[in-house]
């Protein structure tokens, strides 16, 4: 299967199940409903984890510089979806899930980081002139900033206990970092255009368009008339990290011609 | 590079299969350059192996050790 036939799967799958969320788990009562709706999440979630763990373990996890970012991604991934299983399962102990999430979003700032600089690790720089770089790179601070702050200003006003306004902030923080880190993302994504590899780094670049939109759907997303954008931005993060997964695996598998 | 078969195009070829088109040649520029201190379109075939050794961290770096060795095994059976 080529590049583009899964990315189009993705696509795809991100419409049938937020249709499927939208049209038919809505409609039904609880408590059927409730069991629906979080287990499409979490096998979204977890799709995404067993995706990104297979192409870590395919590069031998933290030995190569691209199974790094694979094993990273797989973690924040997996801890996402034990987090998410356990609030919804009822299972609810403060510290280990904001333990989680501390981790969670260091390993995704980890990751991004290392997806971001791989371009410039490997000895090459990116296409085009400096003007545009810069550019691409304040336009992602300000959507970053846009994005982010009225997360922050909820936490400001919380009355959540110290360990979990820290796990709160550190997460925003690294919503932050992760929202930046688009820049060298479209970066790598417009130099290697054309070339297999650009399949990896534009859909990693969708997923975080799918964060983006999973972050403002419940503050901004509701002032211009979209509503129930939150699963939708889930649902797209999700599948487009296990088509980059299998997109990586392929362009590591065959020749790259054929992908 | 008007030559299919000169050195700068075969890498040019192999390397655009995962750098794109715009990239290899700018990556075939800088190594050639680091590596043998000339440009692409004076890269000779004994210079393959050494011009083969500065870019395998390059492409391990974006496609894994192994694809990386595969992709130099293409490209030095090609000229050899």
């Amino acid at each position: 299967m080529t590049s583009k036939m899964v990315t189009v799967l993705a696509v795809v799958a991100v419409v049938v199940l937020t249709v499927a969320d939208a049209f038919v788990v809505y409609r039904l009562e609880d408590p059927t409903r409730f069991v629906a709706h979080a287990t499409l999440r979490a096998v979204a979630l977890g799709l995404a984890a067993v995706a990104a763990a297979l192409t870590a373990s395919r590069f031998g996890g933290f030995s190569e510089y691209v199974g790094r970012g694979w094993t990273l991604l797989s973690i924040f991934y997996a801890l996402l979806t034990i987090s998410y299983v356990l609030n919804r399962a009822g299972i609810k102990i403060p510290a280990l899930a904001d333990s989680m999430t501390i981790a969670g979003n260091l390993a995704a700032i980890g990751a991004f980081w290392l997806f971001g600089q791989a371009l410039r690790r490997a000895g090459l720089q990116f296409y085009g002139p400096a003007g545009v770089k810069v550019a691409v790179f304040v336009a992602a601070v300000a959507v970053a900033a846009l994005v982010v702050t009225p997360t922050i200003l909820d936490i400001v006003r919380s009355n959540a206990g110290g360990f979990s306004r820290t796990a709160d902030f550190i997460s925003a923080f690294a919503d932050m970092l992760t929202f930046i880190l688009i820049a060298p993302l479209l970066l790598t994504l417009w130099s290697l255009r054309g070339g297999q590899l650009s399949w990896v780094y534009g859909l990693l670049a969708l997923s975080t368009i799918g964060w983006m939109i999973n972050t403002v759907a419940d503050d901004l997303l509701p002032r211009i008339a979209v509503r129930d954008a939150q699963m939708t931005g889930l649902f797209l993060a999700c599948m487009a990290v296990a088509a980059a997964a299998y997109s990586q695996l392929a362009v590591s598998r065959v020749e790259a011609a054929s992908v | 590079m008007s030559d299919p078969t000169s050195v700068a195009a075969v890498f040019t070829r192999h390397l655009a299969a995962y750098l794109g088109q715009h990239t290899a040649p700018m990556a075939l520029k800088t190594f050639a350059k680091q590596a043998l201190g000339v440009a692409p379109d004076q890269l000779k075939r004994p210079d393959t192996a050494k011009l083969l050794e500065a870019m395998r961290p390059m492409l391990s770096t974006l496609v894994g050790k192994q694809r990386a060795e595969e992709v130099a095994a293409l490209i030095q059976r090609e000229l050899a």
